[in-house]
C-alpha cells in the first residue's frame, strides 16, 4: 500500500547521483563515528571497568555498522519527478514525504555545494517559495545535472509564474 | 551624469512642502524622557551607592532629567526642522535633510497599505504617526508626526489613491475622520467592535488564569495544613511570579486589544484600530491575506467565543515591522462569519463539506482523532484538528503554495496519511490530518489542480488579478444570512458518513 501511496504520479522517479550515496556514508560513518568517540574513549582513559568499555564500544560500532547499512535504503527512498506544471520530491524511510511544488510558485532556484559535496561532486537543487514551509531540496545531484534542472524549473517558472 | 539635478528634487512651482507638526520634538523628547526614567530607575542602586545626602541626589536626578530633555528637544526640533514632505494630488515625497540628505518619493500605486499609529504620549498631545508599507525594504517610509485629523486624512488621501481611484487630497479631507477613541472616517462601514468587558472576561478565561487558580488553591490548602511559615514562603515564591507574568500577560493583551474596530473603508479594504494606551489603526489589504484560522480554546466554550487569525504576506517578513495577525480578537458565532464575510464577501464556510478522519485515526490523536475534519470544495482547502484550541483553518487554493503528503510509521500501519499545504509564514497552519491514505494521496493531487484553475479562474471574492487593491464591489453582510446552518466551524460529533447526512437531509 504504501508503495502504491508514494508512486510518482506518471513517471518513474528520478534518482540522486551514486556519488551522493558515498558522501552519505562517509558522512553517517564520521557523524556517528565521533559521536561514539566520545562515549566510549573517556571511559577507557578514565580506566572504567573493562567490560562497560568493550560494552559502549561495541554499541558505537553497532550503530554506525546499522548506519551504514541504512544509508542505501535511505538514499533510495529519495527521488524526484518533472511533471508539465509541478515538480514532485519524495523522501524519508520512517517518514516518508512527499511534497509537490508548481512551478509557478517558484520564487527562486539555488544551486548549492559545500565542501564536503564538491569532494564528491554533488551539488543540491532548492525551490524557495513564499511558504517557509515547503522545504523543498534535491541533494545529491550531479552538478551539471543540478545546474540543467535549476535552468529548467527557472524557465518553467518564468513561463507558468503566478502572482501571490 | 552627476550635473544633472535629480528631476524628483525640483518641485513644481505650486507644491507645498510640509513640515511635520510642530509639537514633535516635544513628542519625541518625551518618549525620551520615558526611557530615561526607565533607564535611571534601574540605574537607582548605583547612585545610591555614592554617598549623597538626598538633597543633592534630588539636584543630580533633576539635573539629569533637564539636560536630556534639552538634547532630546534639540536633537527633535534638528529632525523636524528638517524633515518635510509633500502630498499632492501629483506625488507622495519624503525628504529627511538631517545630517545625510533622504528624498523618498513613493508612487501611489505601490502602496500596499497605511498605518496610523498614537503612541500614548503623543496620542495624548494630539499627534498621530503616518507609516506607509509599500511591501519591501527594511526601512518603511513614515511620518512623524502629524495631527490627529490630519494623519486620517493623509492615510484615507493616500489609500484612496493607492486603489486607483481618482480623488483629489480636497475631495478626501472633506470626509469627516475619527477622534482620539476611535479612528472611524465618515465614509468607513464598522464591521466590528469588541466590548471592553468580553475582552477582559475573555483573557481571563485562559490557561494560565486556571493554572494560577490551582496553584493558589493548593497553596492555601498547604498552609492551612501545615501552619508553617516555611512553607509559606516557598507557596508564596512559587505563586506570586507566575501570578505577575498571569498578570503581565492579560495587561499587555488588554492594551492591545482593547477597543478593537475592525471596518470597511469606501475603498473596499479592511481596517482595525485598537490599543488601550496607544491606538494603532492598520489597514488589512484583502488581496494579501493567505489563509485564516478560526480557533475556539475549550475555556471559551462555555462563552461561544471565537477567535479569527490571519497569515498575510509580508506580515513576518525581516526587517519589516511585524503587523497583528488578528482579525477578530475574540467574538461571538454570529459575529465570526461577519468577519470572514468582510475579509471574503461571497465565501461561505458552511458550503465546504465535512469529512470526517477514520475513526482509527483515534489510537494516533487520542484526544481530538473523533473531531479531526477536512474538506475541499472549488475555491478552498479547510483542515479542522485540537482539543485544547480546536481550530479550523482556511486556505483558498489559489493561495497554496506547495502541497506535501506525509505519512509516519504508525499511520503506514493503520492505512493513514496526512496532507498539508503550505501557506506564507503566520499563524495559520492547514493540515488534514490522519486521513485514509489513498484519500490522503487523491487529495494532495486533485489539490494540485484546483492550485492551478484557482490561481487562473479564482472566486471572485478572493479579488485575484494583476492590480494590488481590487475594486471588486464589496458587500458585507451585516446580519448572518437566515437560514443558515449551525455554525460551520464546529467539530461534527458524531461524525456522519456521507450517506447518513444524505438520508438525513431527505428526512
Amino acid at each position: 500500500m504504501s508503495a502504491d501511496l508514494f508512486c510518482p504520479p506518471t513517471e518513474t522517479w528520478i534518482s540522486l547521483s551514486p556519488r551522493y550515496l558515498t558522501q552519505r556514508r562517509l558522512g553517517a560513518a564520521i557523524g556517528w563515528g565521533l559521536l561514539a568517540a566520545v562515549a566510549a574513549v573517556p571511559l577507557w582513559i578514565i580506566g572504567a571497568p573493562t567490560i562497560i568499555c568493550l560494552v559502549v564500544t561495541a554499541v558505537g560500532v553497532a550503530v554506525i555498522i546499522w548506519r551504514l547499512i541504512r544509508q542505501p535504503v535511505i538514499f533510495r527512498a529519495w527521488g524526484f519527478a518533472e511533471r508539465d506544471t509541478d515538480l514532485y520530491i519524495r523522501s524519508g524511510v520512517w517518514i516518508q514525504r512527499m511534497t509537490v511544488v508548481p512551478y509557478g510558485r517558484m520564487q527562486a532556484v539555488e544551486v548549492e555545494a559545500g565542501p564536503l559535496q564538491r569532494i564528491f561532486k554533488v551539488a543540491s537543487v532548492k525551490l524557495v517559495t513564499a511558504s517557509a514551509q515547503s522545504d523543498a531540496v534535491i541533494p545529491g545531484l550531479d552538478p551539471g545535472d543540478a545546474a540543467r534542472l535549476r535552468d529548467r524549473l527557472t524557465e518553467r517558472g518564468e513561463t507558468q509564474a503566478a502572482g501571490l | 551624469m552627476s550635473t544633472a539635478p535629480d528631476p524628483s528634487n525640483i518641485p513644481p512651482a505650486d507644491e507645498v512642502a510640509e513640515r511635520p507638526h510642530p509639537l514633535t520634538p516635544l513628542a519625541k523628547s518625551w518618549l525620551g524622557l520615558v526611557v530615561l526614567i526607565g533607564v535611571a530607575s534601574q540605574q537607582f542602586g548605583q547612585l545610591r551607592s555614592i554617598n549623597l545626602d538626598v538633597a543633592q541626589y534630588i539636584w543630580v536626578i533633576l539635573g539629569v532629567i533637564i539636560v536630556a530633555l534639552l538634547l532630546g528637544l534639540a536633537v527633535g526640533w534638528l529632525q523636524w526642522r528638517f524633515t518635510r514632505f509633500v502630498v499632492s494630488d501629483e506625488q507622495l515625497r519624503i525628504e529627511h535633510n538631517f545630517i545625510s540628505k533622504r528624498s523618498e518619493r513613493i508612487a501611489f500605486t505601490k502602496i500596499q497599505s497605511v498605518d496610523v499609529q498614537q503612541a500614548f504620549i503623543p496620542r495624548l498631545m494630539g499627534l498621530a504617526a503616518v507609516h506607509i508599507d509599500v511591501g519591501s525594504g527594511n526601512r518603511p517610509p513614515k511620518i512623524e508626526y502629524l495631527s490627529r485629523k490630519r494623519a486620517y486624512e493623509m492615510r484615507d488621501y493616500l489609500m484612496h489613491r493607492a486603489s486607483g481611484a481618482s480623488v483629489t487630497m480636497a475631495e478626501s479631507s472633506a470626509v469627516e475622520v475619527g477622534d482620539i477613541f476611535h479612528d472611524r472616517s465618515a465614509t468607513d462601514r464598522s464591521v466590528i467592535a469588541i466590548p471592553a468587558g468580553r475582552l477582559v472576561a475573555s483573557l481571563i478565561a485562559t490557561w494560565g488564569t486556571v493554572i494560577l487558580l490551582v496553584m493558589c488553591t493548593v497553596g492555601i490548602i498547604l498552609v492551612v495544613v501545615t501552619r508553617s511559615f516555611g512553607v509559606l514562603g516557598v507557596v508564596a515564591s512559587a505563586v506570586l511570579p507566575s501570578a505577575a507574568g498571569v498578570i503581565q500577560y492579560i495587561v499587555a493583551r488588554v492594551r492591545n486589544e482593547w477597543n478593537f474596530n475592525l471596518l470597511v473603508t469606501s475603498t473596499g479594504s479592511l481596517r482595525t484600530s485598537a490599543g488601550l494606551t496607544s491606538l494603532v489603526s492598520q489597514t488589512i489589504p484583502r488581496n494579501r491575506v493567505q489563509a485564516i484560522s478560526i480557533t475556539q480554546p475549550i475555556l471559551w466554550r462555555a462563552f461561544g467565543w471565537y477567535r479569527v487569525r490571519l497569515d498575510m504576506v509580508g506580515m513576518h517578513v525581516e526587517g519589516n515591522q511585524l503587523k497583528a495577525d488578528v482579525l477578530l480578537p475574540v467574538g461571538t458565532a454570529e459575529e465570526v462569519p461577519k468577519v470572514i464575510g468582510a475579509l471574503w464577501p461571497g465565501f461561505d464556510l458552511s458550503a465546504v463539506p465535512h469529512n470526517p478522519s477514520p475513526s482509527r485515526a483515534r489510537r494516533i490523536r487520542w484526544f481530538d482523532g473523533h473531531r479531526l475534519w477536512w474538506g475541499s470544495n472549488a475555491d478552498v482547502l479547510v483542515a479542522h484538528h485540537g482539543w485544547l484550541h480546536p481550530t479550523t483553518s482556511i486556505v483558498p487554493h489559489a493561495r497554496v503554495q506547495s502541497v506535501r503528503l506525509r505519512q509516519g510509521v504508525v499511520q503506514r500501519m493503520l492505512g493513514l496519511a496526512s496532507v498539508q499545504a503550505h501557506t506564507t509564514p503566520g499563524p495559520v497552519d492547514v493540515v488534514a490530518r490522519h486521513l485514509q491514505a489513498d484519500i490522503a494521496r487523491n487529495l494532495a493531487i486533485t489539490e494540485l489542480d484546483l492550485m492551478r484553475t484557482a490561481r487562473r479562474h479564482g472566486p471572485s471574492w478572493l479579488g485575484l488579478g494583476t492590480d494590488a487593491h481590487p475594486r471588486a464591489a464589496v458587500t458585507v453582510p451585516t446580519e448572518p444570512e437566515p437560514g443558515t446552518p449551525s455554525m460551520p466551524w464546529e467539530p461534527v460529533n458524531p461524525p456522519p458518513s456521507h450517506t447518513d447526512a444524505d438520508e438525513q437531509g431527505r428526512g
